[in-house]
């Protein structure tokens, strides 16, 4: 892969030049580009770098400030585009074009490849595939770079180590492990062991199925005690079919003993009333004409007046006493206060007899209307009582009855077989109770059974997943462990590989041969350069010899990676001394045999020495040459001369 | 108290305390108290017109004075003075006296009715006392 030319259009200091890289010159594909400081070697590099990346990485802070439009062209008033456009050669011998376009919005991506009916044109999506395809952009650094980093190159050991992984595409199994550690995460955090759960599941079901079994079992000999009360039942009901229901008969008796018990109890109590009644009654009744007598006797006296005046007895002591008369207001005189004390004595007996009198008369009278009452409440308590009477002897009619019909049968052994039907009868609820009981215990189980079984077959179904998750898991783990193995491996082989090519490429360029015996690269990507003496000398080599060696690393790198983009070094000499750059010069001569490589020099660095040695086989010369108002770099090709 | 008397014993003769041991005997006196069997049978002798003096008395009498109630000594009082002037009213003891002398002959009366009765006695007597009574009654009430 080689560049066959860069066109610059209104790129920095580059209005519209273009660079033309010639065929290899006798198998040299060396290209100069010289340049003062300033007249835009480096943005050479960054135009190539916009091109391919849309990025500058080289900008110094100067250039860094400036528009990338060129300014000659906006001096003109001109609000053109600014266009990259880089043709390369491949190996196959096809022609492909990469053009970066910008308007000052958005850049414009292109990619021209030429056919046998003419170019082909194609957008962003095939630019930056072929751009990956030639040199991608983390592997650039490798490919165009500033001169004066092969210098520090050896500084920047991690960053290397990193940069040949992407280089050698190592970093996919980085992603592959980091992608298989995402999911062993994902599936070892989803993933479950639920054998205990079945097994729970398991048992819990089997201890329901047992209890099923006993419930059945229960059940059965439950039905079959209710078949055999049946039967037994039967046989009675056969016995009594044609016989008097004794136990209804029986229970009747006891009806009709408990009401009669109850009747006579009543009877025995409103009897005793009623003799007490009675005899109440046969007091008054027997003495009726002694009350009448008396009320008789009231009556006369009433007539006659002989009951007691209605005179205080109190009132007459208070006269006899005072002297006075306390109705007229008069003294009493001795006659007046004998008649006072006869009249007071008769008061004293007739009311005491009087006052007895009228107490027996209201107590007759009392008694007289008691016998009334007596006499009703007898009248009512008999004929309670002929209602109890007759009760009872319908009672005692049935009862005769009911013995009469238990009596023309064995009535003992009837009633013994109702008493016996019933308690079978009873058991047989029992029993029918009891299964049921039983079947609903039973379908309560089956339900939670079938519960069981569903969330075994979940479980089930999970289990299975999961196994596969397992599986899952242990097949990314060990694929895991592959791809670190495999990365590892392939890391010491690139290693190896990289050791063993920037060997070659040292000793072939090395001037100094016999001083040198062996570079050795570390796990890290120390570098090591060993002296005939055996020690390492890396930090006694000079600044040619240290940046030869950084080029023989990276001539490795680019033989391992199989990206075979050219080299651009820009100021490749500048920390070379004089002394070397002779050496140098052919190194990189010896280089170019097999890969274009593009040097920007400056005039100091493309010194007689340097000239002499590189002229006879350069490809293309160009000068750039900046105009007096500095605002543009004209890019000259010299007509590449062998020196003589 | 109506009666002006003192708590002794009301008398019975020798012999009646049998008839009145006879008659709570029977079913329909017995859970009568002795003042109200001697009231039935002062009733009995003075609707037969006997009174007989006591004579020989049983020891310890019949029951003490002070169980009869006002009414039980209204109905003493009314046979007193059926047969005395009022003014018997102010002798209590003597009143006692009339009804313990009726009692001694209607307590024979009712023994020989209930030994005649032949277990019947409850029965007759409640036919005698309610017959009385519809005669009472039908001509008085």
């Amino acid at each position: 892969m080689r560049f066959q030319r860069i066109a610059l259009k209104n790129y920095r200091q580059f209005r519209d030049a273009g660079l033309c890289f010639n065929e290899p010159y006798k198998g040299y594909d060396i290209h100069i580009i010289v340049g003062r400081n300033g007249t835009g070697k480096t943005n050479l590099l960054n135009a190539i770098n916009w091109c391919f990346y849309g990025d500058e990485p080289h900008l110094s802070s100067k250039s860094g400030q400036l528009p990338r439009f060129n300014l000659a062209e906006e001096s003109t008033g001109n609000k053109g585009e600014v266009c990259v456009k880089v043709e390369m050669l491949e190996n196959s011998g096809r022609e492909i074009a990469f053009s970066r376009r910008n308007h000052g919005a958005l850049d414009e991506l292109e990619v021209f490849i030429k056919t046998i009916a003419g170019y082909e044109h194609y957008g962003e999506e095939v630019f930056e595939r072929n751009v990956h395809r030639i040199a991608p952009k983390t592997v650039r650094s490798f490919f165009f770079f500033d001169g004066e980093h092969l210098d520090t190159y050896f500084k920047r050991f991690q960053s290397i180590k990193d940069q040949i992984e992407s280089l050698s595409r190592v970093n996919i199994l980085d992603i592959m492990e980091e992608r298989l550690s995402q999911l062993i995460k994902e599936l070892g955090s989803s993933a479950k062991n639920l054998d205990p759960e079945i097994k729970d599941v398991i048992n819990r079901k089997q201890t329901l199925e047992e209890k099923v079994k006993e419930i059945e079992e229960r059940s059965g000999e439950k039905q079959k005690g209710k078949e055999d009360i049946e039967e037994e039942i039967e046989k009675i009901e056969d016995y009594l079919r044609d016989l008097p229901d004794a136990e209804k008969y029986q229970k009747r008796m006891d009806q009709l003993k408990v009401k009669e018990q109850k009747l006579l109890e009543r009877r025995n109590e409103i009897l005793q009333q009623k003799r007490q009644k009675l005899i109440q009654l046969a007091k008054i009744t027997y003495l009726w004409e002694a009350l009448d007598k008396l009320m008789e006797i009231m009556k006369e006296k009433r007539e006659q007046k002989e009951l007691p005046p209605q005179i205080s007895d109190s009132l007459l002591e208070e006269i006899l006493e005072s002297g006075v008369c306390s109705i007229c207001g008069q003294e009493l005189s001795f006659e007046s206060k004998n008649s006072v004390k006869e009249l007071l004595q008769k008061i004293e007996l007739s009311s005491r007899q009087g006052n007895k009198l009228l107490v027996l008369e209201m107590n007759a009278l009392n008694i007289k209307k008691n016998a009334k009452d007596l006499y009703n409440r007898i009248k009512e308590i008999t004929n309670e009582l002929t209602k109890i009477e007759e009760e009872l002897r319908e009672i005692s009619k049935e009862e005769r009855e009911i013995d009469d019909v238990l009596r023309q049968h064995n009535s003992e052994e009837i009633r013994l077989n109702q008493k016996r039907l019933n308690e079978m009868k009873n058991k047989r609820d029992d029993f029918i109770r009891e299964i049921e009981h039983y079947e609903m215990s039973k379908k309560a189980i089956l339900k939670n059974i079938d519960n069981l079984k569903r969330e075994y077959d979940e479980l089930k179904k999970l289990q299975d997943k999961n196994d596969r998750g397992f599986q899952m898991y242990e097949m990314f783990s060990q694929s895991k462990e592959i791809v670190s193995i495999v990365k590892k491996e392939i890391m010491a082989e690139i290693r190896e590989h990289i050791e063993r090519a920037t060997n070659e490429i040292f000793f072939k360029l090395i001037w100094k041969k016999e001083s040198f015996e062996k570079v050795i690269i570390r796990d890290n990507y120390t570098v090591e350069v060993f002296n005939v003496f055996g020690k390492n000398c890396i930090g006694s080599l000079s600044a040619a010899e240290r940046e030869l060696l950084a080029l023989s690393f990276t001539l490795a790198l680019h033989q391992i990676s199989g990206f075979d983009a050219p080299l651009v070094i820009d100021t490749p000499l500048a920390r070379v001394s004089d002394e070397h750059r002779r050496n140098f010069a052919k190194s990189l001569l010896e280089v170019s045999k097999n890969k274009q490589i593009a040097l920007l020099l400056t005039p100091a660095e493309f010194s007689e020495e340097v000239e002499q040695e590189l002229h006879p086989h350069i490809a293309s010369l160009h000068k750039l040459e900046m105009l007096p108002d500095e605002t543009e770099t004209i890019i000259k090709e010299e007509s590449p001369i062998p020196y003589v | 108290m109506i009666l002006d008397i003192n708590d002794a014993p009301v008398a019975i003769g020798e012999k009646d305390k049998e008839y009145y041991d006879a008659l709570k005997a029977e079913e329909l006196f017995k859970n009568t108290e002795w003042k109200d069997i001697f009231i039935i049978a002062l009733g009995t002798g003075f609707r037969n017109r006997l009174r007989r003096e006591i004579g020989k008395q049983h020891s310890g009498g019949l029951f003490r004075r002070s169980y009869l109630k006002e009414e039980d000594e209204t109905l003493i009082a009314a046979v007193a003075l059926s047969i005395e002037p009022p003014d018997v009213l102010l002798d209590g003891e003597k009143i006692i006296h009339i009804a313990e002398e009726y009692a001694h002959c209607g307590i024979g009366i009712l023994d020989k009715k209930r030994e005649s009765s032949y277990g019947a006695f409850e029965k007759e007597f409640e036919q005698e006392v309610l017959q009385l009574c519809e005669e009472i009654f039908g001509r008085d009430l």
